[in-house]
This record gives structure tokens, sequence and C-alpha cells, in this order.
């Protein structure tokens, strides 16, 4: 397929790239990238470094501090904390791409419409972006999972079908911006139909720019999406969501503080380094920001 | 066009939107399931025929649109319906949270916003040095906080192990410092690395350098005229904020019990009280449009080349 | 033209100014010697790239951040600009020292109404009430040519087109009666229309409060019409300086002969088109010895070993090459006596 085409070609040519040598002299962007890595390793490994299983109960030991034992504790339920940390990087990492690749298949058509056919359609799209950004996403999201109904699934469609808007602008901005260069016109005037158009040229040109707001829409994704796994209506028990292990630790959080400062800490590592990473690229790739 | 025509411009545009945006939100809220009916008489016994009478009573059994304009028409005179859980007028357990939730809302953006806008220019200004780079760290740290855990760990810090204020309820204006932090603290990280942003932006215009081509002196270079400039987005940002802040201020509500409007949602979703979700929903929906509307009209102020129409340079 | 043995009001020796950059610094001005007299129009003509523009924004030090002047000196009315502090040649900026710049589109505050912003130079620098600064504004806008002074001063800067916008500018840049006004290619962006009364103010400008203009621009029509003495730049250094006659009915360098091959080729019967082969060089990494010499056809082996220096050739006329005197350009005579005649 010709766009897998295209970016392999642009991978290649990342290679001798001057961005890339830019980017791995950034820090921010080299330590988000680190931190990713570990977590993503954990989240790969889970099954083997897991000390036991997330969902072994073992009453008799509920609450303990941590010890070489449960290296973070265990919580009400007696369930090891280290393991649960590890295997709901899993969840996390599945959730915040899920919702990003969701959000993007629903965003980048119709920002590439808006872009391409401009007028009514532009204006028709435009208006429903701006409506849907200005509302808050958690309200809306409530809203759906409410219709739906709870659980991991619900919550990431809910999370998705409300948080598109940043899709469509970038995409459309990107597109009209290209739609006026020459090869778009010509080929126009050769009379490729509209989609092809689109597919073949304008979509590998905004493919960086969306790939930089996917690093950046990822951790509010997860961000949301455990919000409303604390609210009680995302992932359900015995799931080893943080969010979910946050509101069941909030009960004992003072006498049991490991419940609730491990499963928060890691979550706010993962969007950091998202947001690292996303951040460096953009200042890597924005040659106004590098300097004067 | 004159800044008066455009206000009037927006304002008129407002209206619609709040129509159109409110004929959407009823019929969300029609199409959730459940029976408010068998809700509302849960537990009771009942024989058909009541439950048949009492839905004619409410209007349940008409169409969509009749139910929407008998809707339209309460809400309108201030009447948002009776609690299913409460029995009591929705109006009337909101306006008694509402206060508490705007007042979360409000202290919390003005120090999201001052902290931010302060760090931010500083930043700017510093660009380069070690201070914007750990200012700009700490930014992107405090952004990717999830507010409810900031929550937590305030409350375990300040509230048990230094058992400086109060975490749970309200008792007087201290109660509203750890929410109001657990929800500016993250803000204020977006709004620190966007003021930065425009400001060096802005810096690098070219009518920076005329104005210092003049010998103008460096603080009126900054404030006169690239504060001026840089500061649009951010104020057009603070107006946008303020109704995405009632999504924070559910979940931090209900983590520290506080009486407020946020919370009085969360436990409507959980007890399926509709009339009140529904009546929430709305106000949020207003303020959304108001609050956007506002903001349109305020970067028109700021900004003088908003205000032109199509075809009207000189 | 005016009489060109006068005072001298700012002469540069041996001026340096680098870029510094990621791949290294760029040496957009390297080894630059100037005298500008007290009254003159000066041209500074050359390609885009050439350094011409760092020098100019050199002299009131308003270059980029990354900008460093590595040597030299800018002496002005007796004073080294290049030992000032900030806050010392703040008080020289828009009083003494004028700038004009490229682009009037971006080069005005767009939030801030004209009138204000022509008033704020008189406000700093004279220490009058605002409205006294005000009417300062008003005149010199109406001095410049604008139409409905006293309606448009509220206006913003979007309303108005290019023309307007640039004599916006020199009128905020005169409000204080600077000694010396520096025009970085002032009608370049704006249409051919306008280019003439743009040029034509300037010079008016110049003789009512006898400013000294230096121009900058890579347009030899501009030259000829607008100035005194040119000085031509290639590649950051000065190559050859003289009057505005002389430069052109003799040109020593194999560079000006060029660019007035060019010009006269244009406008001249003779539809020849004499272009300089070659693109001009990188300043990161720019050639050995005379830097034009990948590009000259009489180049020979001391021009890729040694940079040649200013030499002063006749009266004012100076050059910068190991051939002067020794190349004949004496063909270009006549056409461009044809053209100075216009």
């Amino acid at each position: 397929m010709n766009l897998a085409r295209l970016t392999l070609e642009k991978v290649r040519r990342l290679r001798d790239n001057e961005t890339l040598k830019l980017y791995l002299r950034h820090k921010r962007g080299l330590a988000g990238l680190a931190i990713l890595s570990i977590i993503t390793c954990l989240a790969l490994t889970a099954d083997l470094i897991a000390l036991r299983g997330y969902a072994e109960v073992d009453l008799s030991y509920r609450l303990m501090p941590p010890s070489p034992k449960s290296p973070f504790g265990t919580d009400h339920l007696g369930r090891d904390v280290f393991s649960r940390v590890v295997y709901g990087a899993r969840i996390a990492l599945w959730v915040g791409l899920l919702v990003v690749i969701v959000e993007a298949c629903i965003g980048v058509p119709l920002g590439l419409l808006a872009g391409y056919y401009g007028g009514l359609v532009d204006k028709v799209i435009s208006a429903m972006t701006d409506m849907l950004w200005a509302f808050p996403p958690i309200i809306l999201a409530l809203a759906i999972v409410t219709i739906i109904g709870p659980g991991l699934t619900n919550v990431v469609v809910a999370v998705a079908l409300v948080s598109w808007a940043p899709y469509t602008r970038v995409v459309r901005a990107k597109t009209m911006s290209i739609m006026s260069r020459e090869f778009i016109v010509a080929a126009r005037a050769i009379g490729e139909s509209s989609f092809s158009i689109m597919f073949r040229y304008v979509l590998p040109n905004v493919l960086p720019s969306i790939i930089v707001l996917a690093t950046l829409t990822i951790p509010s994704a997860i961000l949301y999406t455990t919000a409303l796994s604390f609210l009680g209506f995302g992932a359900q028990p015995p799931t080893p969501d943080w969010g979910l292990m946050l509101s069941e630790g909030k009960d004992y959080v003072f006498n049991a503080p490991w419940c609730v400062v491990f499963p928060g800490l890691f979550l706010t590592l993962t969007a950091l380094s998202f947001n690292l990473v996303g951040d460096a690229l953009r200042e890597v790739l924005d040659p106004k920001l590098r300097f004067g | 066009m004159s800044l008066l025509a455009y206000v009037f411009k927006r304002l008129l545009i407002g209206i619609p939107i709040v129509f159109f945006v409110t004929i959407i939100l009823f019929y969300i809220m029609y199409i959730l399931p459940g029976d408010p009916i068998k809700i509302l008489l849960a537990g009771e016994r009942v024989t058909p025929e009541r439950i048949e009478a009492l839905r004619r009573e409410w209007g349940l059994d008409q169409p969509v649109h009749v139910q929407y304009f008998y809707w339209l028409s309460r809400v309108v005179r201030g009447d948002l319906g009776i609690s299913i859980v409460a029995r009591q007028p929705v109006t009337l357990l909101i306006s008694q949270r509402l206060p508490y939730t705007l007042a979360l809302m409000l202290t919390s953006i003005l120090l999201a916003y001052i902290i931010g806008i302060l760090t931010g220019l500083v930043a700017a200004l510093m660009r380069g040095s070690l201070v914007d780079t750990a200012l700009s760290t700490m930014a992107i740290v405090f952004y990717s906080i999830p507010g409810f855990w900031l929550g937590l760990i305030l409350m375990l810090i300040f509230g048990y192990y230094l058992r400086l204020l109060p975490i749970s309820g309200y008792e007087g204006p201290q109660s509203l410092v750890l929410p109001a932090l657990a929800l500016a603290l993250p803000s204020s990280g977006y709004i620190m690395r966007l003021t930065r942003a425009e400001m060096i932006e802005v810096l690098n215009e070219d009518y920076i350098r005329t104005a210092r081509g003049r010998g103008l002196s460096e603080s009126r270079v900054l404030l006169v005229h690239a504060l001026r400039n840089a500061i649009i987005p951010v104020v057009v940002m603070f107006f946008l904020d303020l109704p995405w802040l009632v999504g924070g201020a559910v979940v931090i509500e209900t983590l520290f019990a506080l009486p407020g409007m946020g919370r009085l949602l969360y436990i409507s979703i959980l007890k399926q009280d509709y009339p009140v979700v529904q009546g929430i929903v709305l106000i949020i929906t207003v303020l959304v449009v108001v609050c956007n509307t506002l903001g349109d009209i305020v970067v028109a102020i700021l900004d003088p080349r908003v205000r032109v129409e199509r075809g009207e340079a000189a | 033209m005016g009489d060109l043995v006068s005072r001298t009001l700012l002469k540069i020796e041996n001026l340096r100014v680098y870029y510094e950059t990621p791949r290294g610094p760029v040496k957009a001005v390297d080894g630059v010697d100037l005298e500008v007299y007290e009254g003159e129009s000066f041209c500074l003509v050359g390609e885009t790239g050439c350094g011409k523009s760092t020098l100019a924004l050199a002299i009131p030090r308003l270059l980029p951040p990354n900008a460093r002047i590595v040597d030299g000196s800018i002496v002005f009315k007796g004073v080294d600009l290049t030992k000032l502090s900030e806050s010392q040649l703040r008080k020289l900026r828009g009083r003494e020292i004028a700038v004009v710049f490229q682009n009037p589109m971006r080069s005005l505050n767009p939030v801030l109404r004209i009138g204000f912003q022509v008033a704020e130079a008189p406000l700093t620098h004279f220490k009058v009430s605002w409205r006294e600064a005000l009417s300062i504004a008003i005149e010199r806008l109406k001095r410049v040519g604008i139409p409905d002074v006293e309606m448009r001063v509220r206006d913003y800067p979007h309303v108005f087109s290019g023309g307007v916008k640039q004599r916006t500018m020199i009128a905020m840049m005169t409000t204080c009666k600077p000694s010396l006004l520096i025009a970085d290619e002032p009608t370049t962006a704006l249409d051919v229309t306008i280019q003439a009364q743009v040029l034509r103010l300037l010079r008016e400008l110049k003789d009512e409060y006898s400013l000294t203009l230096i121009l900058i621009t890579h347009n030899f029509g501009i030259v000829a019409e607008m100035c005194d003495r040119v000085g031509v730049m290639y590649a950051g250094k000065i190559v050859e300086i003289g009057g505005v006659e002389e430069v052109f009915e003799s040109p020593l360098h194999p560079y000006t002969r060029g660019l007035v091959d060019c010009v006269v080729a244009r406008r001249g019967s003779k539809a020849r088109l004499n272009q300089i082969p070659g693109f001009p060089p990188s300043l990161l990494n720019p050639p050995s010895g005379c830097r034009f010499h990948p590009r000259c056809p009489y180049a020979i082996e001391i021009c890729r070993v040694e940079e040649p220096k200013l030499i002063r050739v006749e009266g004012e006329h100076y050059v910068a090459c190991h051939r002067a005197g020794e190349l004949d350009f004496s063909t270009v005579l006549a056409d461009v006596s044809e053209f100075l005649s216009r």
C-alpha cells in the first residue's frame, strides 16, 4: 500500500535526519523516553516480574506496609500492590493507545473533510468540533457511560467520543495549508478523485503532526479513563486499573498510604513520560522554538 | 466593525446555541435507560393503572418534542423539576450547592492562572537559563499529575501528617484550600507552558524590534508591547477553562466530600436521579455557552484584528 | 549630489558580527571598514544573505539574540557604540539613530493604535506630556502624507495598506529628528508604484532635517536614484566603496561589474543578460582567500590564497581586489552613461 511505502521511506530518511539528532540532545525528551521504556518493559514483562497474581487475595495479610515480600505493600484484600501496579501498567498503556486510535479514527477523517472541501462542510464540522471541545469532557463521558454502562471498554469508547476534537482541528489546519500547494492543484487539474488525493497526498503530509498530537493526547486519555474508573464507572474489580486502585485505596489512605501512593505515582510517571516525549518532539520539529 | 456591533453579534448567536444544545441534552436524557417512574416508586407496590396514571400526570407518555416544550417552559420559569431522591425542587438543591462549587472553581482558576502566568513570564524572559529549565520541567510534571491523586496526597500530608487543614466536608473557607490546590496545580503547569510559548513567540516578532528601535525602556517593551499581545490566547484559555473545571470539580468534591454541585451530580448519577442530573447538566451547558461567548467578546476587545469583517481593509 | 568632503558621522573599523548556530558560527560580517559622512546618502548594496542587514542592524545593536559582535568598533559622533551598555544605547535609539525596517506588515504592533505607537518615542525621549507627544505624532503623520490624520490616529495598523504602514514607520522613527536614519530594504516588500513614493519621502526628509541616510538594498536602480556613495558587500566583506557615479561608470571589482552589468542590460536596449555564474557562498564556511574567487572570471592564483585588503585606488574610490586597476571594464562605459543620464 502506498501509505506504508511512504511511511517506510520517511523512517529511512529519519535515520539520517537532523531532527533525530536534535532530539537526542534534548535532555527532557530523553528522560521521557527512558521513563516510557521502563514502564513499557514493566507492562510487557508483567507476567514475569509480578510476585503474585493481581487478583490473589490473602485476608490474613491485609494492609501490610512495604516489605521484601511485598515491595509496595498490600491492599485491603491482601493483594500485592506491586504486582497490581505492574499489571496496571499494561492496562494503562493499552487503554491510552486504544483511546488515541479511536480518537484519531474519528477526528482525522473529519479534519480531512473539513480542510479539503471547505465551505459548508467545513462550517458544520467546525461548529461540531468547537461545541464538543468547549464542553467539560468528564461530564460528557459520564453521560455516555451512564447510557452504555460501566466497564473499561465502555470508558475507552466514551473518552474517545468526547476528545477527538484536537485531531480534527490540527488535521483541518494542516490540510488547508497543504491545499494551496502546487502538487495538490496539479492533481485536481488532472482529475484525480478527491478521495485518492486525500489519501495519497494530504494524509502523508499530515501524519507527523498527528503523531506528535497522539503523544500529547495519550496522557489525557489515560488520565480521563482513570478518573472515570476512580469514580466507579470504568474498570470493575478485580481489574488492577490504577484509577480503580486509587478509589479502593482512598478509604485506607491514612493507615495504608502505599495503596494510594504507588499506583498514583506510576500513573503520574506514565503521563509524564508521554508529555516529555511529546513536548520534546514538538520543540524539535518547530524551528521557531529552538533558537531566536 | 465596531466593538459594540461585534459584542451584539456574538450575544445574538449565543442564544440559539443554548437552545440547540438543550435539545441535544434533552434527547440524551430521554434515551437514558431506566424508567423514572419505577425508580420513583421503588419499593412501593403499585398497580399498573397507578403507574400509567402517574406517567400521564408527568407527561411521560407524550412524544419527545412535546415533552421538550413542557420541560423548556418549566425551565424558563425556573422550575427544574423535583428530585426523585430528595423529593425537593431541583432548583433548590442546586442553589444550595452552587455557591460551594463556584467558590472552589473561582479560587482554583485564579490560583492556577496567577501561578501559571507569573512562572511562564519568568521562564520566557530567562529563556534557556537554569531557571527556565527548572520551571518548565516543574510545569510538565504538574500537568501530568492526576488531580484526584494530588488531592489524596495533599490530604495525606496536610490533613493527616501535619494536621494543618481540613480534608472532609465544609467547615469554612479553609476547607477549600486543599481541593483548590488539587484542581489548580495541574492546570497551572499547562498555563505556564502556554504563557511561556506565547511570550517567546511574541518577543521574536518584528514589532518588538521596532519598539526597541525607538529606544523605549525594556519594561515598556515587555509590558505594553509584548505582554499585551502574548496574553490574548491565555485570556481566551481562561474562559474555556472555567467550564472544564466543573469536570474536575466533580471528582475533587467527591473526594473531599464538599457539598457542591459536582458531588451532587455524581451522587445523582449513581442513584439515577434524572431530574437532578438534567438540571445540573443544563446549568453546565449554559455556563459553557456563556463562557465561550464571553471569551470571544474579550478577545475582540483585546485584539482589534478579530473584529474585521470580510473585505474591510482600508 | 552632496558635498563628499565633510565630517565623519559614523566610522566602522574591522567589525565582525557572528551568529551562533548549532552548526557553528555564521560569519555574517567578517572584517568590515566603513565611513559615513554627515549629511550624505550612503547605500549598502549586495545580494541577499551577504550580511548587509546584519551590518546595518549592528549599529544600533538591534540584532537577534544569537548574534554577537565579536570584534571591531562602531564609532558614532565620537562614541564607540559597541562599548555602550544596553541602557545607554536605548537613549540613542529613536533619538539619534533611527531604523526603518524591511517588512512594514509585521513591524507595527497590531493591538495598539498607530497614534499611540508614533507618540511613544517623543514621550520617552523628550519627557513631554502625553498630549504633546500625541500632537507631535499627528504632525509627523501629516508630514509623511497620511490622509485624514486626526481620524486615522485612533486606528489600528491592520486596516492600512503596506505603503501607509511604511510611511507610518518612517513617521514613527523621525519624531525625534535623529541624526542617522538606517533604512533596511524599505521598499522591498512594497508595490512598485508605492516604492517611488516612499523613496521620495525619504529623500525629502533627508533634505529637510539634514539627516544622514544609510540605505540598504539589493536593487542597483534604487542606488542610482537615492545615493551619493555606495558600498558593495559580498559574503560578509566590503569589496568596493566609492561615489555612485564612479562605481557605476568605472567599477573596479569584478563582482560590482557583474551587478552593474545586470542592471544596465536589463534596462538598456541591448537585451544582454549577463548573470554572475554560481551561487553566493555559505557564511558558515566561506571560501579561502578572496571570497569571490570561485565565481570570478579573472581569478588568479593569489586570489585563492590571500584575502585582498580594501585599498584606495582614486580619490574616494576603494576596492578589495588583487587585480585592482589591471582589469579593463571600459566596454561598460557607454551603456552606463546612458543609463545614468535618464
